[in-house]
């Protein structure tokens, strides 16, 4: 197994590690991606031209990792080791920011936007939703506990927020279930209601729900760390960019996944929805 | 009966889980199928429908499970051998049952991708395009509204990296077989095209097929790629690919005449294939293209004769008349005139194929003097207002051109405004002759015979109510395999009261022939 070098680290991840080496297991591995679990939560290796996450490292070569063996993996400031070797290096890769440092200040229509978008994609996970329809078993299901969660935030109740967000955890097809997708954009998308750690809360209760992966983008979203496609959707909702490159940053998050990056954009779109009611 | 599969700590990526929780239900016997991950939500799903059964309990949220109501044990081991066959080569499988919906998620179910059909708002084309060569993915550009400089960009970089791409507004290809947009059903055989045309590729792929011949490749350009500005990158790049095609023996080249600085680099390159090389520049000079040793086609029909008869060992011979032979065309054709009244004079041709439109004229513009169109072959023929305007003497109009086209579909899949456009004419006791082309085979209307042989009949009976007769001459592009048949196609027209023609030119030349008996 040659050394694979990493082109981009998540600089948080960069932050938290030093010339110690510290123990981390092979939690699974993908076609185009490998998770480690470690003290610090679950680290991901990804693919050239997959876009970076919090707490992951994107390769410069394509790589099987397929071939990667369970046991005892160590990971340092200067990349992953298995028995005796160093199979992915951090020494090259460029550090880039997945921290959201600021309170998003949603440009005016930012929803509009996004619905306008997701009517392209209407029969994706959960898309339909943010239309008000139920096609599928999933949404009928899951249709309550999102208004349960909406209600609450409009009635700024902390401990019923963070129950409803725990129950509607972990549902759906996917490796990441549709309504934990959903949930990772609500909580971007959502008002700031004073409350401090809420989020963080509320991630973490969701996670206790759901599997690890999927656990893992929750805990992150709840501490504000997105992958770099979101904080670029982040931008362009914001602030009056090139409509071209607002939807150039939408096709790349909606292309999360199976239907992942819809499922985010439909939470995202009901989060933001939140924010408007909430001001007027 | 109800029964469970689970995977302890398995993770698969969500296409994979997507795709099997749909086909699983697909089985015969299954009633009720969901597939997902063990989570509280899932499992509390799976009770709600009726799927909850033993070993559900002991599933967490970190493992893989199956669960199905099926009619008996042999059809749950029909499920679990059909998910472990999707897990095992799920690549391969998500190809055919998955749509990503962008490039990103396109390349993460198959990483060796190698050609993309673009078909978006112009205004992103460019970029996307570019998206995919970064890729190494060769394009197919439908898209149009491109600009030549984006164009030029594009296939700057296309070239360098020996990609092809096809457009911008391309929408015909045949590649390995595979017919790519509006393309048609042709046998497979060792001719093969370079074409800067849609509807010019078509004409000549289908007549090749009628002839007997089979294509090898058909590769598109775009209309613009013989223009100086791009300076014919991919017709190069085409010619090179066939050049090294062990399929391709014959070579054909179809494109309204090139630049001169760029028809001279062509020619030459195409001499030095090594392989006969039919070149069709519609309505170009043959000479040029002779001095270089190639064979040069006075039509489409002709390229597309001569292709059939260099792959079969014969020696090409120009075609300049009629399948039935002269004296039965021009029988035909004074049967026609003979009905007609006075001040009947006209052609009006009204096409949905833009390269048929412009064959056409370039066939009858010495004998009719000026032909007035939407895409006239002079200036001072533009007619000012083609889609609400009246038809000016000898009027051929492509109702595929832009502005026919702004908020509906193209006439080949929506023939409505054409058709409606041949009632039209009929009013004008002037019209002597409508011609028309059908256009058949994939992405075309599933039955553009029908509402053009009505508005045919309709036609007809307007012209005899004011004592005139309609002369409609129709020519059908396609194969006896497309979807909606050529015979059965011709013989709706014909029914309607068309004169059916073979080819695109012999329907022109006999309009021509039907006028020169007034």
């Amino acid at each position: 197994m040659n050394m694979a070098e990493c082109r981009y680290m998540c600089r948080t991840l960069a932050q938290q590690l030093t010339k110690a080496w510290i123990g981390i297991t092979l939690h699974s591995s993908f076609q185009s991606a490998a998770n480690f679990s470690s003290p610090m939560g679950m680290i991901t290796v990804l693919h050239p031209g997959r876009g970076l996450q919090p707490y992951s490292a994107v390769l410069e070569q394509p790589f099987s990792f397929e071939q990667l063996q369970d046991g005892i993996w160590y990971i340092n400031s200067e990349g992953i080791s298995g028995p005796g070797k160093r199979v992915f290096s951090f020494e090259t890769a460029q550090r880039r920011n997945t921290l959201l440092d600021h309170r998003p200040r949603w440009r005016q229509n930012a929803g509009l936007y996004l619905l306008e978008f997701l009517g392209g994609h209407r029969d994706q996970g959960l898309t339909a939703m943010a239309f008000g329809d139920y096609t599928d078993m999933y949404q009928e299901f899951l249709a309550p506990r999102i208004h349960a969660l909406r209600s609450a935030v409009r009635s700024r109740n902390e401990a019923d927020i963070v129950r409803a967000a725990q129950q509607m955890a972990g549902c759906g097809i996917g490796l990441t279930p549709s309504s934990d997708d959903f949930l990772c954009g609500y909580l971007l998308g959502m008002p700031e209601l004073g409350i401090p750690g809420l989020k963080e809360s509320m991630a973490a209760a969701a996670a206790k729900k759901t599997n690890d992966i999927s656990a893992a983008l929750l805990t992150r979203a709840g501490q504000d760390l997105f992958s770099c496609d979101i904080l670029e959707l982040t931008v362009c909702l914001e602030l009056e960019v090139p409509q071209e490159r607002l939807w150039k940053a939408l096709e790349r998050v909606a292309a999360f996944g199976s239907s992942s990056g819809c499922d985010f954009l439909t939470g995202l779109y009901a989060g933001i929805t939140e924010n408007n009611e909430m001001e007027e | 009966m109800k029964r469970l599969e689970v995977r302890k700590n398995a993770y698969y990526d969500s296409v994979t889980l997507m795709i099997i929780s749909k086909e699983v239900k697909k089985i015969d016997g299954v009633q009720e199928a969901l597939v997902g991950m063990g989570t509280d939500l899932n499992r509390e799903l799976a009770g709600r429908t009726g799927l909850d059964t033993e070993g559900f309990d002991t599933v967490t949220a970190n493992d893989f499970f199956v669960a199905a109501e099926c009619d008996n044990e042999d059809t749950f081991e029909k499920v679990i051998a059909m998910v472990d066959e999707m897990l095992n080569k799920k690549a391969a499988k998500s190809k055919s049952d998955y749509f990503p919906p962008t490039l990103e998620g396109a390349l993460k179910i198959d990483p060796d991708l190698n050609l993309a059909i673009i078909s978006v708002p112009g205004r992103f084309a460019a970029e996307v395009a570019q998206s995919c060569l970064e890729h190494d993915i060769n394009v197919m550009l439908f898209s149009d509204n491109v600009t030549i400089e984006e164009e030029k960009a594009l296939k700057e970089y296309a070239y360098s990296r020996e990609l092809l791409l096809m457009g911008p507004d391309c929408g015909t290809a045949i590649i390995n077989n595979t017919p790519l947009a509006f393309a048609n059903v042709v046998k497979s055989g060792d001719i093969g095209l370079v074409c800067a045309s849609g509807t010019g590729a078509q004409e000549v792929s289908s007549i090749i097929d009628q002839q007997g011949g089979g294509i090898s490749q058909l590769l598109g350009t775009g209309g613009r790629d013989l223009k100086a500005e791009i300076g014919g990158l991919m017709m190069k790049l085409g010619l090179d690919a066939l050049k090294h095609d062990e399929h391709t023996r014959v070579i054909t080249l179809v494109s309204k005449p090139p630049a001169p600085e760029i028809a001279e680099e062509i020619l030459k390159l195409a001499a030095d294939t090594g392989k006969p090389v039919v070149v069709c520049f519609i309505g170009g000079e043959a000479a040029m293209i002779e001095k270089y040793g190639l064979t040069a086609a006075v039509s489409l029909e002709d390229a597309a004769k001569k292709a059939v008869a260099l792959s079969k060992g014969r020696k090409p011979e120009t075609f300049v008349s009629f399948d039935i032979g002269e004296e039965k065309a021009a029988e035909l054709a004074r049967a026609e005139s003979s009905r007609m009244k006075a001040g009947q004079k006209y052609i009006r041709g009204l096409y949905t194929g833009g390269t048929l439109c412009d064959e056409a004229m370039k066939l009858l513009i010495e004998d009719l003097g000026h032909i007035y169109s939407n895409i006239p072959l002079v200036p001072g023929d533009r007619l000012a207002d083609a889609k609400n305007g009246k038809a000016v003497e000898n009027t051929f109009l492509d109702f595929g051109d832009d502005e026919f086209t702004v908020g509906r579909p193209h006439p080949m899949i929506d023939p409505s405004l054409r058709a409606e456009r041949v009632v039209t004419e009929a009013e004008d006791p002037e019209t002597a002759v409508v011609l028309v082309d059908c256009v058949i085979g994939y992405g075309s209307h599933e039955d553009p015979a029908q509402e053009l042989s009505e508005a045919i009949v309709k036609a007809k009976e307007l012209a005899a109510k004011d004592g005139c007769y309609l002369a409609v001459v129709a020519t059908v592009c396609g194969t006896e395999g497309d979807p909606q048949s050529r015979s059965a196609t011709q013989r709706k027209l014909a029914e309607a009261g068309a004169v059916v023609m073979p080819s695109n030119a012999q329907a022109a030349r006999f309009a021509k022939l039907v006028l020169e008996n007034r």
